[in-house]
């Protein structure tokens, strides 16, 4: 009921665009030259691409291009030379316009990396990036946050502090975050941990929503996210980056460095390094502060390259440390403090002030890799490309009963991965064959028992086929894995060892058309499969925070899941409008769920409700949709909106804890500089959160869903010379209000109104 | 040039996997106890009577929460109109030998604090102890009985609070260590 008035308020969004406006249909011209930075020589031969528009142009041998019958709006366009460092330039078009490109040069040995850059893989896949100029947006904030532009991401919470992704409403293991080429190992941990990664580091964040990244893995049902850095920097080139920003609700900073270069002695050299200090202190709810809500972080990471015809290596080494306090108030010890906490209207465990303090409970998390890469080919056409890298998870989790200084949980999770590939293209295949091979290791140790020590083997073999006859590409994988896991267990004195194995196959294909200048399409299927995590399997035992006690089952059986996806961009209206979207079902047969059980678990500390992990036929389906209204001139309106529907087939209800609709509408004005990034952007955005009635009659838990909130958020940002500044404030009205998908909505309200600062120096 | 840097691709390799097996191979195989060990599993309740002990009434769950169900839940047996000095103790049976975990909360106690409510009873419960700051610790109590002879409960908490505690909280704030119900018969 509720839900079609949302759709039919999304429709009347689109309807309502007046066709007066637009004026101009898709014939526009865009036409200009393109040359050489240093010598102002000609580049013959360039080639522009327009992203995601699946179109490219070359230039003639003096450089000069046309791109006829355009359609107005933005455009993202790459160019690329052999002799140049490529270079991606945002477009706005609304009428025939003539524009000069300059490309900085790059000694003749790099070249050979930027004509294999034309052959990436995987473009088929339906997929939302976030560029660098929104990500410095969200600068100094969490990865999850970083995603909340994308319509298909939502977060998990753990209080005001820790942040977790969910892509369609499935978050976990169940997705994979992939940084700078290596795969993040601790997502088995459970919900209430955040992701280790830095968003300092990347130059942009790539979501791909189908389950058929099969380079990475094969068990990311829900889709997986790229974590990149932008490309070392070329000849000659030294920059660098000061970024620091505010925030007024829990008077938080965060201050990155950034630096690079490339050797003048030695060309082929180049190198980034960087790092970060974050710091902040209790969050604010419109009515009270949350104790020990701080956080403390640092990172940090360096990378090396070294790049020479035919052969080049990366080494590459990150770190990553984080500090999260508990709310204070979120520690119950059983279920009758439970209700007695959700009965008052403030916390009631608490202490109203505020602090940088970071006392128990709390998480100190660290997570290192280490990355070398190394890649040969005699042409371009066969490539051998070589990874190793080995990253170590630590979390330490510290209770707030203090027996000793140790912590009352420290995992150590320990990775060793080798990945290989050759890449092989010919006419218009390009042919991918890898190989990998990953040995993993968790160690516990503390007081209290979480998850089993355990050893795994990892091995797979996969092959990806890409196709491509002009506007047409087509893509098909298959991987195979096998999986070996050994767990060892110590009851009262006597170990146990207890071991699994496990073997599967993974099948992608996805279709891509780009039928008109106004319209393409992606059809994407995949057919992955997910072993069950070790907590699934192996947890018996009291989870603080939740107060529950949770039971695992070792005979549990793989997941696996068939998601069929259609993204699609298309432009109405005479190019006033342009239409996106994302439609999807997901299926998913031993979808593992955490159900409540009979009877409560009675211990010394009072009663619990006992959970067990189950397995039934889920299937998920929705869309996102996202409209955006881009009349000319500089003001521009967006509307995006999500829904989800996730259905236990078996037990024929809703299966709970899945977001509920969304909806987003950001008015924007927006000054661009020639050919490049906006000057100058004021931003009014409103979010709607529906409250989530698909809940089901079998319904268990302590509070309902909460009610719709409304935030509005605003900003303004501006670049002059080097420098960039950004002030805004987000949840204007200070609203009261609960999120379904935080873990601590029991406790108390959301953060209340946040005014931030950011600003940039580039050097 | 290209087998230097295959070379080092290779030492890198070998290199971090050796590290990896030195560092955790001998842990992974030996495990740590699964039982939460800085638990208290039993809690006892000494009644006296001018310096003599009457009566001992407990609650116990040696194996700690989760495993078998707890073992012990003893029913407390009182005579009207008397006066008792009763102490509390707690102890961690899941180490041998068992520690006592009293002594830890009585350093702790700026932190802790125990509460006894009685119900469908008559029976008044005053706590005679205090932490090293001056506030209410309950491990020392006196009960004393009225004349109405009944069945009911009393109800033990020891509730963990720290940075919060004060001299009149409510038995609600803070964090349950121990919470539980002992069936009461006044006789």
């Amino acid at each position: 009921m509720s839900l079609f008035r949302i759709l039919w308020l999304f429709v009347l969004f689109v309807g309502l665009l007046p066709e007066a406006l637009a004026q101009t249909a898709c014939k526009l011209v865009l036409s200009g030259n393109i040359s050489d930075a240093d010598t102002r020589e000609p580049l013959s031969l360039a080639v522009i691409e327009f992203v995601g528009k699946n179109r490219v142009v070359s230039a003639d041998e003096q450089g000069n291009f046309k791109a006829e019958n355009l359609c107005p709006g933005d455009y993202t366009l790459s160019i690329n030379h052999l002799n140049c460092e490529s270079m991606v330039v945002n477009v706005r078009l609304t009428k025939t316009t003539v524009k000069n490109f300059v490309l900085p040069h790059r000694t003749n040995e790099l070249r050979e990396i930027v004509v294999l850059e034309k052959f990436k893989a995987n473009q088929t896949s339906a997929r939302e990036t976030v560029n660098l100029e929104q990500l410095q947006e969200r600068r100094g904030l969490s990865l999850a946050e970083n995603l909340q532009g994308v319509a298909s991401v939502s977060v998990l919470q753990t209080g005001p502090n820790i942040f977790k992704p969910i892509i369609n409403g499935l978050h976990g293991n169940r997705l994979q975050i992939v940084s700078n080429g290596v795969r993040l190992e601790s997502q088995q941990w459970g919900s209430e941990h955040a992701p280790e990664i830095d968003p300092f580091s990347a130059g942009k964040i790539t979501v791909l929503k189908g389950a058929g990244a099969l380079m990475y893995g094969s068990d990311a049902l829900a889709g997986t996210i790229l974590v990149e850095p932008g490309a070392l920097p070329g000849q000659g080139e030294f920059k660098g980056e000061v970024f620091t920003s505010f925030f007024s609700n829990n008077r938080a900073s965060a201050t990155n460095l950034k630096l690079e270069g490339n050797s003048k002695k030695m060309p082929a050299l180049s190198w980034r390094a960087q790092g970060n200090f974050k710091k902040s202190g209790n969050s604010q709810t419109p009515d009270y502060y949350l104790w020990n809500t701080g956080t403390e972080e640092w990172n940090g990471s360096f990378t090396l390259g070294y790049r020479k015809p035919y052969h080049s290596s990366e080494l590459f080494a990150s770190v990553f440390n984080a500090k999260l306090g508990i709310f204070l108030g979120s520690q119950i010890g059983n279920l009758t403090d439970l209700l007695e906490t959700i009965r008052q209207p403030e916390p009631l465990f608490n202490k109203n002030a505020f602090s940088y303090e970071l006392d128990r409970p709390r998480q100190e998390v660290n997570h290192l890799t280490a990355r070398y890469k190394y890649v040969y080919y005699k042409d371009p056409a066969h490539l051998f490309h070589l990874s190793f890298n080995v990253q170590q998870n630590r979390r330490k989790e510290f209770d707030l009963a203090r027996i000793t200084d140790t912590p009352e949980l420290d995992l150590r999770l320990t990775t060793a991965q080798l990945d290989s590939r050759y890449e092989h293209s010919h006419d218009n295949w390009m042919h991918t064959y890898g190989v990998v091979g990953m040995l993993q290791e968790n160690v516990w140790d503390g007081s209290r028992y979480f998850i089993p020590n355990f050893r795994m083997l990892n091995g797979a073999a996969y092959h990806l086929g890409h196709y491509q006859k002009e506007k047409l590409e087509f893509e098909m994988g298959l991987r195979y894995d096998y999986r070996h896991l050994q767990t060892f267990r110590n009851e009262s004195g006597i170990i146990f060892s207890d071991f699994r194995n496990w073997h599967n196959a993974s099948a992608t294909a996805n279709v891509s058309n780009q039928v008109s200048d106004r319209f393409n399409y992606s059809l994407n299927s995949a057919l992955s499969w997910r072993p069950p995590s070790i907590n699934e399997l192996y947890v018996n035992g009291l989870h603080h925070g939740t107060s529950s006690f949770e039971m695992g089952d070792p005979n549990m059986k793989n997941e696996a899941g068939i998601k069929i996806g259609l993204q699609f961009q298309g432009w109405l209206a005479d190019s006033l409008v342009l239409l996106e979207g994302y439609v999807y079902n997901n299926f998913i047969a031993n979808f593992i769920y955490l159900t409540p059980d009979t009877p409560a678990t009675l211990t010394i500390r009072g009663a619990f409700p006992t959970f067990i992990y189950k397995q039934t036929n889920a299937n998920l389906n929705g869309f996102d949709l996202k409209a955006s209204i881009l009349p000319e001139g500089t003001w521009r309106f967006t509307s995006m909106l999500s829904m989800l529907y996730a259905y236990d087939i078996s037990e024929a209800t809703w299966i709970q804890q899945m977001p509920g609709n969304r909806a987003t509408q950001e008015l924007s004005y927006n000054l661009k500089s020639a050919g490049s990034i906006s000057i100058l952007k004021a931003s009014l955005q409103w979010v709607s959160v529906f409250e989530q009635t698909r809940t089901g009659e079998n319904f268990v838990d302590y509070l309902p869903p909460p009610s719709t909130y409304y935030l509005f958020h605003a900003s303004f940002s501006g670049r002059y010379k080097k420098w960039y500044g950004q002030i805004g404030v987000n949840n204007i009205f200070n609203s009261r209000y609960r999120e379904y998908l935080n873990r601590f909505r029991y406790f108390n309200q959301e953060i209340g109104r946040n005014i931030f600062i950011r600003l940039a120096y580039s050097i | 040039m290209l087998q230097n840097n295959f070379r080092l691709f290779f030492l890198f390799v070998v290199g971090s996997l050796s590290g990896f097996y030195l560092s955790s191979c001998d842990k992974t195989k030996n495990p740590k106890a699964e039982t939460e060990h800085e638990a208290i599993t039993t809690l006892s309740l000494v009644f006296s009577q001018g310096g003599v002990v009457l009566d001992t009434f407990k609650f116990d769950d040696p194996d700690g929460v989760g495993g078998l169900p707890p073992q012990q839940s003893d029913t407390i047996r009182l005579q009207q109109n008397q006066s008792y000095d009763v102490r509390v103790s707690f102890t961690n049976k899941t180490k041998t030998p068992p520690v006592d975990v009293t002594p830890t909360i009585v350093r702790q106690g700026f932190a802790h604090e125990v509460y006894y409510l009685p119900n469908s009873l008559s029976i008044e419960i005053e706590k005679t102890d205090l932490d090293g700051l001056g506030l209410p610790l309950g491990l020392v109590s006196i009960w004393r009985t009225g004349a109405a002879s009944g069945t009911g409960a009393v109800r033990v908490k020891l509730m963990h609070k720290p940075s919060v505690k004060g001299a009149n909280d409510s038995p609600n704030l803070g964090h349950s260590d121990v919470d539980v119900f002992f069936q009461t018969i006044l006789q």
